[in-house]
């Protein structure tokens, strides 16, 4: 459960708790193999003298003994979801906690003190004390030197002080493993498919490539279909591009945006161009129509930024559009499948802009969910049966650039037509967004 | 005789060019998107002369399953163990994702090849031709 760099994080948590409490402390789990074993523990100087000496006894022995006897104790508050004090084989009382996340334990954190819990204590722990004794074969001299140390440290602990930990501790402890688990596990389930993602691409790029090779070969391509097939390379390729830079949270975009003018049609032609091999292979086709004639409407943009959010609008679309369905018996013409794209100069609040739809016909998207798409990493409910394998982050990225230029981006969802033969119940998703034509002085 | 491959691949549109040397040889395929999709197609699967698996797989509209992005590995075990399908079956994944949750051990007891993306085309051919006991001749 607890990677290394967990253990590493872990273990500052107890050495802060053990510098703070002066009492040392620990954290077990239960391991694949089903044994107890320790996540981390405080350094040794939070141990008090009574333990360094129990430490000592027959050659060293007597460390081992008291390592397996907190694993035994671990191991029975493992078993009971509640706190639960004990003494340890020598004396001390401990304390295991159970630390949960999402509902189970994950592990157990026992830490000691000699706080005297009440009278009836103190000769238990002396037998204890006796017992022990005999085990490690400690000297007489031994025996009595560390007797002498248990009930010194004994008067020591404090009640008030130990109830006010039980309260504390643990929820602090499990609050903070939690976040940390629940992000790593978050963190690298968004790298794996991420990685799947781009592997993918370049798998396509490539494939598409070495086919074109094969074919110019063998002469079986005309010269128009070389350089058809060349541009579904190019695509492909820029596929990758978009991917990798989805999976790096756009980390990898140029920090500042540079403003220049670029029409609109030049963000929409090369958008096409990178989606158009998976299209052709979902029998989609797109119906563009822009004003005025060919989108010749310029907008200051930062071209390459624009280009990533306007390339995963068109990738979610294609993605997400279901399939041409096969000749039902009757049918002589197949149901048409298309994206539609859409665009016309629009003011928004007075100011002049562009305002583009991207529509498809496919999975949807729930209504309570049309703000959610667009945070990080988050998937659609209606996406999760058929197309989990995407990493989740190139809506917000998208809408991040959007927002970058002054421009608004809303979706809109909602259900059309009968069911396709695998009985889901296909959505008409409209994507619309708003961009300004001019940016602002700062 | 034509050789049918049973494609275990959610994203068979976007790779479907890798297949493309394989159709010109004659090889038909049958495509199946999810892990749902190949439970209830057991049959053909046990028919065709060799499945190819992504390990990655979405689990399908009536797929009662947990959430593990690993389903390939499910059916990979559910295959072998409990169907008993005999048929080849091809590993064809992600590098990362073989070596995290499949070790050789589980190749070698489930009687699978593995094979990662991306891949050129003339190795996976030259894999599926052996898988299936055909003789092969690069281009």
């Amino acid at each position: 459960m607890f990677s290394p760099e967990a253990r590493e994080i872990v273990k500052d948590v107890l050495d802060l708790f053990a510098q703070a409490s002066d009492l040392p402390i620990a954290m077990y789990e239960v391991g694949a193999d089903g044994k107890m074993s320790e996540v981390a523990r405080s350094e040794d100087s939070a141990f008090p003298l009574h333990c360094y000496a129990i430490w000592k006894l027959n050659g060293g022995e007597g460390r081992k003994a008291c390592n397996d006897n907190m694993c035994s104790r671990a191991k029975a508050g493992f078993g009971v979801p509640t706190q639960e004090t004990m003494l340890c084989h020598a004396g001390l009382t401990v304390s295991t906690d159970p630390i949960f996340v999402q509902g189970k334990v994950i592990a157990v954190i026992v830490y000691g003190a000699y706080v005297v819990l009440d009278e009836s204590d103190r000769a238990f722990r002396l037998a204890r004390h006796e017992q022990a004794m005999k085990i490690l074969k400690a000297t007489t001299k031994e025996a009595a030197h560390i007797k002498h140390l248990l009930l010194n440290e004994t008067e020591q602990g404090h009640k008030a002080e130990w109830d006010w930990l039980h309260k504390t501790l643990p929820p602090i402890i499990a609050r903070l493993i939690e976040k940390y688990i629940l992000h790593t596990e978050r963190e690298k389930r968004i790298q794996r498919l991420a990685y799947h993602d781009v592997q993918l691409r370049l798998q396509s790029a490539l494939s598409l490539a070495e086919n074109v090779s094969r074919h110019i070969k063998k002469e079986t391509y005309p010269n128009m279909k070389r350089v058809e097939e060349i541009d579904y390379v190019t695509g492909a390729i820029e596929a990758a591009g978009t991917v990798m830079h989805n999976s790096s949270r756009g980390q990898y975009l140029p920090e500042n945006y540079r403003f220049s003018y670029h029409t609109v049609y030049s963000f929409i032609k090369s958008a096409l161009m990178m989606c158009r091999q998976e299209a052709r292979e979902r029998e989609i086709e797109f119906d563009v129509d822009l004003e005025p004639e060919s989108g010749h409407f310029k907008i200051q943009a930062s071209d390459l930024h624009l280009q990533q959010a306007f390339n995963n609008l068109f990738q979610n679309a294609v993605k997400y559009s279901y399939r041409r369905p096969a000749l039902k018996p009757g049918e002589t013409v197949r149901p048409y499948r298309f994206i539609s794209v859409r665009g016309l100069p629009h003011r928004d609040q007075g100011e002049l802009g562009y305002r583009i739809s991207i529509g498809n016909y496919g999975v949807g998207i729930e209504p309570d969910e049309l703000d959610k798409i667009f945070t990080e990493a988050y998937q659609g409910r209606l996406t999760k049966a058929e197309y989990r394998t995407g990493s989740g982050q190139g809506l917000d990225l998208t809408k991040r650039i959007i927002t970058k230029h002054g421009g608004t981006i809303i979706a809109q969802s909602e259900p059309r037509g009968e069911s396709v033969e695998d009985g889901s119940r296909p959505y008409h998703t409209v994507f619309t967004i708003w961009l300004p034509a001019k940016q602002s002085a700062d | 005789m034509m050789n049918v491959i049973a494609w275990i691949e959610d994203d068979s549109d976007a790779l479907a060019p890798v297949m493309d040397p394989l159709i010109e040889r004659g090889f038909t395929f049958k495509k199946f998107r999810t892990y749902q999709q190949a439970i209830d197609n057991i049959t053909t699967l046990r028919h065709c002369d060799l499945i190819i698996l992504d390990l990655i797989l979405p689990p399908g509209k009536s797929a009662d399953t947990d959430d593990d992005d690993y389903l390939g590995i499910k059916l990979l075990r559910r295959l072998r163990d409990e169907f008993h399908v005999k048929t080849p079956i091809l590993i064809f994944s992600v590098v990362a994702h073989a070596n995290d949750v499949l070790p050789d051990a589980q190749l070698t007891k489930y009687d699978v090849r593995a094979e990662f993306k991306p891949i050129r085309q003339e190795r996976l051919m030259r894999t599926v031709h052996e898988l299936i006991g055909l003789p092969f001749e690069p281009d």
